[in-house]
């Protein structure tokens, strides 16, 4: 047997994701294709909030969807009713897409007459996170059912995000979150974020989460 | 949990560099863990052993350098750990950058 050697390595971890995240970028790219990943705790609203904006939306912007969170097997479903085009990605109890199922997810859809792709991440503000999957914009929720420092507890999926939306603010006056609170510190944790507070059950702040959505599928 | 997959990974990498450098066998696996990368290094040395399995790494120890985060402000120069995990400046008050406290990395392989 030889004497042991140390070998430089230096290499990232997630080297391999990153590289297939690069492609699907450049796929996105060629499509012109916009795509928007959505994180969040289990339950923070994911679905609820898309549901309704493609509803009220889909008559000017061209929207597909890709499902990762298997919490339950009906957000496809209630996604479809829709009428947009959905795909679920069966993530086998994993706990985060990665670059290469969402690779494996784009067969399916018809990127070439698609605005905008919403991949909505497993409900989990830890390991989604950590992987690129190629999109423009990482998008975190929040929803004032949780506790108002997540932020700083879960500072990578907030540091991450370019926006992050606080949901189910209709249920605010039956709770004691303090959602000035929870936006100072994701301030802190993430000082360039844009953040946006609504309900996608009242309708409150919807219009301007809308006009967010516009403005990135018209490129400014 | 992804540190799973971070191990799995981990023991790809390790089995690459081995096959490169014509080695039989992996003793020792040095990774980098930033404090802000989101995994948490013992669910990382647990999950190691359990998928370093194949011939050539089984049996080999993972060491994990944790490295602190740091902060630094682009306008005053001020660098400074993000304790509370804030990253605006003490200083000035603008929004700060971080330095180191995110890796995710192999940084060498001890084999034979
Ligand atoms: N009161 C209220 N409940 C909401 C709102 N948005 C979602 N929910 C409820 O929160 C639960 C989880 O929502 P869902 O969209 O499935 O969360 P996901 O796991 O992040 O996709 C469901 O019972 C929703 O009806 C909201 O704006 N207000
Ligand atoms: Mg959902
Ligand atoms: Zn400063």
């Amino acid at each position: 047997m030889n004497d042991p050697r140390v070998i430089t390595v230096k290499k990232d971890i997630l080297a391999k994701n990153d590289a297939l995240a690069a492609n699907n970028q450049l796929i996105f790219k060629e499509s012109g294709v916009i795509v928007v990943n959505l994180l969040s705790s289990p339950g923070a609203g994911k679905t609820t909030l898309l549901v309704k904006t493609l509803t009220d939306l889909k008559s000017e912007i061209k929207f597909a969807v890709i499902e990762g969170d298997q919490r339950t097997d009906n957000d496809a479903r209630r996604i479809m009713e829709t009428g947009v085009p959905v795909t679920q990605i069966n993530t086998q109890s994993a706990c985060h897409l990665d670059a290469g199922m969402t690779f494996q997810a784009l067969d399916t859809l018809d990127l070439g007459s698609v605005d905008m792709l919403f991949i909505e991440n497993v409900g989990n503000l830890v390991c989604p996170a950590s992987y690129d999957l190629g999109e423009q914009m990482k998008i975190t929720l929040l929803s004032v059912t949780e506790g108002e420092d997540k932020p700083v507890k879960y500072p990578k999926a907030f540091r991450v995000a370019d926006a992050m939306v606080l949901t189910k603010t209709d249920l605010l006056p039956y709770l004691d979150f303090d959602p000035d609170q929870a936006m100072e510190y994701a301030r802190k944790v993430n000082p360039a974020q844009k953040r946006f507070r609504l309900s996608a059950k009242s309708g409150a702040g919807l219009e301007e989460w809308y006009q967010f959505l516009r403005d990135l599928t018209n490129g400014s | 949990m992804h540190e799973m997959s971070i191990a799995m990974s981990i023991v790809e990498i390790a089995e690459e560099t081995a096959r490169e450098a014509n080695a039989d066998k992996v003793f020792k696996v040095n990774v980098d863990i930033g404090e802000l990368s989101g995994v948490m290094s013992d669910s990382v040395l647990f999950c190691y052993e359990a998928c370093a399995t194949s011939e050539i790494v089984a049996g080999s120890e993972l060491v994990v350098n944790s490295i602190e985060a740091v902060a630094s402000c682009p306008s005053c120069e001020n660098s400074f750990s993000p304790k509370d995990r804030y990253f605006l400046c003490p200083g000035c008050g603008g929004p700060a950058g971080l330095l180191q406290g995110e890796e995710l990395s192999v940084r060498s392989v001890e084999l034979s």
